[in-house]
């Protein structure tokens, strides 16, 4: 039944995350329509970690009454099925072989392919005293919020640590906010700086560098308003939200902190409006009218 | 992605057993498209589900393998014995394997564990060159027992310089953290689920019997043949 509709079912298409950029090489695959006529229940999944990551939308046709049809390719020419009950003995050096050309020989000791044990690939990181870590070239320009003391008292007495929230943004609409502690100022930002490359989400912005309407959103008890301004405004903004938006590449906006001030939770409350705001053309897309409509 | 023929026929799939759940009281009901019917207790999974799932995860499969990447098979179960199956079909596919347990930490405190794999090397070679012979006889069996816990626990991803590309799970509920450290790290993942699991949390879940032998062999053989056929056409034009 499927094989005569057009295109492949709903099913055929994978959702993949591709959080970061070097695990992107499996191709999120556009979605087949589903072209069957009947109307479909839409089955909504709960959003896994971020939302602009996973292309879930081929569940939405997906009916869970419906029967789904199990119909393989037509299986080529003088294909002969090949029976794994039992396996084809290996003699141990061929495994190890085999191994071996495809990484390499690791941390096996062992090498067969006349390849260095201790080999390149397998670098010694370890050095005495100090490792040197290489600074991270990638854009990103790191700003510290805040970086303070805080204490756990145990048994013995108190331990303390320092915590660091850090933004890190490359000024054309990226940012991430991170927070990371250790015994160690310096340690704490850069662990933190780390952990904010992890959360980088993309700000929409207009041409003048503002975001394209009004919009609001909370975290925790931090509630954060922004709004768009017209060029020359600069960011009047306070705290933790004005070092978001101006390592975002915000030229101009509005941004109030309502609610409570804690800083690292308006520092991630700014994220939450950013990302509920659409530009003009998707929405315009979306509802199928001209842009010109919006603005009347 | 190409769509193949891998040979996957429901009446193998049904002697296998995979259509069988676990009780009906345990189940998720987040499994509810995939269950088709409650028989004597048990929840009988929609097999055609499971053989569209099966057929989606072998292309994708076929398709990384032919791309040079790498594989990691994580199954621990040692109640049904499925951890030397798990061991022997990533042998034969060349994919590193967690047979026992899988240390918390393994993927997303790499390298740390990249610290006792060399450590392994190194015992290896010392093994190898001789030297334990050469030392007194409590150090040498205090060296030798780490040896052999290093062999059980990482004697699967000694081959391993980084993380895996892709990550075949063979039980979500028995390998909890696996998953969860996969997902943090943001590793596509291949899951079989049975009906008490949640398939939302991996990748591509196949729902399918994880008590069964016969049925995680089938699974696991049907995935290796990809994998095997993805290679081979990776060595032959790279």
């Amino acid at each position: 039944m499927a094989t005569a509709t057009a295109g492949a079912p709903a099913l055929s298409s994978l959702a993949l995350r591709s959080s970061t950029p070097s695990f992107s090489f499996l191709f999120p695959k556009p979605t087949k329509p589903f072209s069957l006529s009947c109307s479909f229940h839409s089955l909504s999944l709960t959003p896994q970690a971020k939302a602009s990551d996973i292309n879930t939308s081929f569940f939405d046709n997906l009916n869970p009454e419906e029967d789904v049809v199990f119909d393989p390719p037509t299986p080529p020419e003088g294909f002969t099925p090949t029976f794994f009950r039992r396996w084809p003995e290996e003699m141990e050096d061929e495994i190890t072989a085999a191994y071996e050309e495809l990484c390499g020989p690791a941390y096996s000791g062992i090498s067969v392919l006349g390849n260095d044990i201790m080999d390149s690939k397998v670098k010694k990181t370890s050095g005495f005293g100090k490792v040197k870590k290489e600074k991270v070239r990638d854009g990103f320009e790191e700003r510290v919020v805040q970086a303070r003391r805080v204490t756990k008292v145990v048994k013995g007495g108190k331990q303390l640590h320092f915590r660091a929230i850090v933004v890190v943004g490359d000024k054309q609409g990226q940012v991430g906010v991170g927070v990371r502690k250790t015994r160690e100022v310096i340690a704490a930002v850069q662990k933190s700086a780390v952990n904010a490359r992890g959360n980088v989400i993309t700000i929409p912005m207009t041409k003048y560098l503002t975001f394209p309407h009004r919009s609001e959103g909370d975290y925790g008890a931090a509630k954060v308003m922004l709004r768009p301004a017209a060029p020359g405004t600069g960011v009047i903004a306070g705290g933790a939200v004005r070092i978001v938006l101006e390592m975002a590449g915000v030229d101009n906006a509005l941004g109030r902190q309502l609610g409570s001030k804690n800083a690292l939770n308006h520092g991630r409350a700014t994220v939450v409006p950013v990302q509920k705001m659409k530009q003009f053309r998707e929405v315009a897309q979306e509802r199928g009218i001209p842009m010109e409509e919006l603005w009347k | 992605m190409a769509r193949r023929y891998w040979n996957i026929n429901l009446e193998e799939m049904l002697e296998a057993g995979v259509h069988f759940g676990h009780g009906t009281r345990q189940w998720n009901p987040r499994m509810a498209p995939y269950i088709s019917a409650k028989r004597k207790g048990i929840h009988i999974t929609n097999l055609t589900r499971t053989a569209r799932f099966l057929s989606e995860a072998c292309d994708l499969v076929f398709d990384a393998a032919s791309k040079g990447k790498q594989f990691l098979i994580v199954g621990t179960k040692k109640k049904n014995k499925a951890a030397d199956s798990v061991s022997r079909a990533a042998i034969r596919a060349r994919c590193h394997y967690v047979n026992k347990k899988w240390l918390g930490g393994m993927l997303t405190n790499w390298p740390t564990t990249e610290t006792r794999l060399r450590k392994f090397r190194d015992l290896r070679t010392e093994q190898k060159t001789g030297r334990l012979n050469r030392l007194p006889k409590r150090d040498a069996a205090m060296l030798k027992r780490q040896l052999s816990r290093f062999q059980t626990y990482l004697g699967g991803i000694k081959y391993m310089t980084g993380l895996p590309d892709i990550v075949i799970i063979v039980d979500q509920q028995e390998e909890y953290t696996a998953l969860r450290e996969c997902i943090t790290l943001g590793i596509p993942t291949i899951c079989l689920i049975d009906t008490n699991c949640d398939p939302d949390l991996a990748d591509l879940s196949i729902p399918a019997n994880d008590d069964a032998i016969a049925s995680i062999r089938l699974i696991l053989n049907k995935l290796v043949v990809a994998i095997c056929e993805g290679r081979s056409s990776y060595i032959r034009n790279p």
